[in-house]
């Protein structure tokens, strides 16, 4: 008893006697044939229902094999079924051509049974397998899209919009998903907390120890503690489920919408940019910092800034200072401050639309290799 | 025996292994149908000059007769395909008559061979 399953096949051949025996030897195999005595009918047969591979003769009369050929490789529906091309022995200059034109193998006719059987077992093999890793990279591909979508989700919808303030944020994933993140915490009394973090690695695991992340800052901030107390107790919780050895550097800042005070805690991430009303950078106090999650006992630079009037509070991840260009220079601190000294009357949202187009014009050809997360926030009181 | 109706009795018993009996009969009628078509088909594209049309009657005569072991017959049409492709449609009136001839002898053996 046969056993192998069921395929479905075009036999196209100009030649009743030579479909009949081909029919035959495939049908005792188990498969399932439809034949075509011509090009345009086996055109019209493939149009008309799905086959797994293609028995194809070259010299048939209105539309010859190469013209099948071709057009099986054109559409896109039909350029991975395999084709096997039949024909004479002396003919091997035609199958050289339908090779080089995407034809699977080749019989010379009359067809040798045991040549048929191994040479269709062999095509129906690789496009099995072919078929498996491609609906295998599209279930994967809808997998990370819904990942994707997932993540994004978490970050905020809305922007703070409090009383003399105005927000604005962009995350654009180097890869599906990322491990960046940004969020803002309403924390009462015209405070907001801001966090930036950004964890070691990308991709998916990385997405997934920055969703971890996420839920413990967010947990600890709306508790109340102070900056470095969130930190602390982030760092704490990580380290007891942190089988990857990742890290993430991170900055939690409270802002002070009565005063314009900005108070922050800093884990190993960038130093916030601080621009005064007339597009100067302010320097800042910058002290040691380590990562969340590697060590018990570890370093938090923390500082409290006033936002000068009609000034600007930038937070980044590395993924807007060190994209480099073709002669391997970052786009840096240098070329970030004469974007927001020339956008700095735009509004927040779209200065972070400014500093993602000025990094995408720096880097050119080159593809994005980190996540670039922008928060920026404009003293407008 | 004229050479031209001999069959390779390996080649056809091997197919009639593989096809089974009935379905070889049903063969062997397909090709005497086909080759009387095939044969006048010849003829007609001479008398057209039409060298496309003549070879590749020629090619599927020498195709079909080669699946049942007429080695000779085989041999013939494709001189004739390749007389064809030259276009040298002037010298193939032998040849056609030739083949024409051989038909009812070839077409005679094959069913025989059905039965033996």
């Amino acid at each position: 008893m046969n056993e192998s399953p069921q395929y479905r096949l075009l036999v196209v051949d100009d030649d009743r006697l030579n479909r009949m025996v081909m029919g035959r030897y495939l049908e005792s195999e188990g498969h399932s044939v439809a034949y075509a005595v011509n090009g345009r009918e086996a055109i019209q047969q493939l149009q008309a229902g799905q086959f797994d591979l293609v028995l194809l003769d070259i010299e048939m009369p209105e539309m010859n094999g190469y013209q099948v050929l071709e057009e099986i490789r054109q559409v896109p529906a039909w350029r991975d079924i395999p084709v096997i091309v039949t024909t004479a022995l002396e003919e091997l200059e035609s199958v050289v051509r339908c090779i080089e034109n995407g034809a699977e193998d080749y019989l010379t006719k009359p067809v040798n049974r045991v040549l048929l059987k191994a040479r269709i077992d062999a095509s129906l093999e690789k496009k099995r397998l072919r078929d498996q890793q491609t609906a295998f990279l599209h279930q994967l591909e809808q997998e990370m899209e819904l990942a994707r979508k997932t993540q994004l989700s978490i970050l905020p919808e809305i922007l703070p919009n409090p009383p003399g303030f105005e927000f604005g944020a962009l995350m654009i994933p180097a890869r599906a998903v990322g491990g960046d993140f940004y969020e803002f915490i309403e924390l009462g009394e015209s405070r907001w907390g801001l966090v930036i973090g950004d964890v070691s690695d990308k991709g998916l695991p990385a997405a997934l120890f920055m969703t971890l992340t996420y839920s413990l800052v967010r947990a600890q901030a709306e508790s109340g503690k102070s900056p470095p107390g969130v930190l602390r107790e982030v760092n704490r919780h990580l380290l007891g489920m942190n089988a990857l050895n990742m890290f993430v550097t991170m900055l939690y800042g409270i802002l002070d919408c009565n005063t314009g005070v900005f108070t922050y805690a800093r884990a190993g991430h960038l130093v916030p940019s601080i621009f005064d009303g007339h597009g100067a950078p302010v320097s800042l106090p910058i002290n040691l910092g380590q990562p969340i999650g590697l060590f018990d006992a570890f370093e938090i630079d923390t500082a409290a800034i006033q936002l000068p009037p009609n000034g600007l509070l930038v937070l980044s991840s590395d993924g807007l200072t060190e994209p480099v260009n073709l002669n391997n220079q970052q786009f840096g601190e240098a070329g970030m401050q004469a974007v927001v000294q020339s956008s700095r009357q735009l509004p927040a949202q779209e200065i972070c639309q400014r500093l993602w187009q000025a990094v995408q014009d720096h880097s050119g050809p080159i593809e994005q290799q980190d996540d670039f997360t922008l928060v920026v926030v404009k003293h407008t009181g | 025996m004229d050479p031209l109706s001999e069959v390779n009795l390996a080649t056809f018993q091997d197919l009639q292994q593989a096809m089974g009996d009935d379905y070889i009969e049903e063969m062997v009628d397909a090709f005497c149908q086909d080759a009387s078509s095939l044969i006048a088909g010849l003829k007609q594209a001479q008398q057209d000059a039409d060298p496309l049309t003549f070879s590749r009657h020629a090619h599927s005569l020498k195709s079909t007769s080669l699946t049942f072991g007429a080695l000779a017959f085989a041999d013939l049409a494709r001189e004739l395909e390749h007389l064809g492709k030259a276009g040298c449609l002037d010298e193939v009136t032998a040849q056609v008559a030739q083949l024409d001839a051989a038909c009812s002898a070839l077409f005679a053996r094959l069913k025989a061979l059905c039965h033996e």
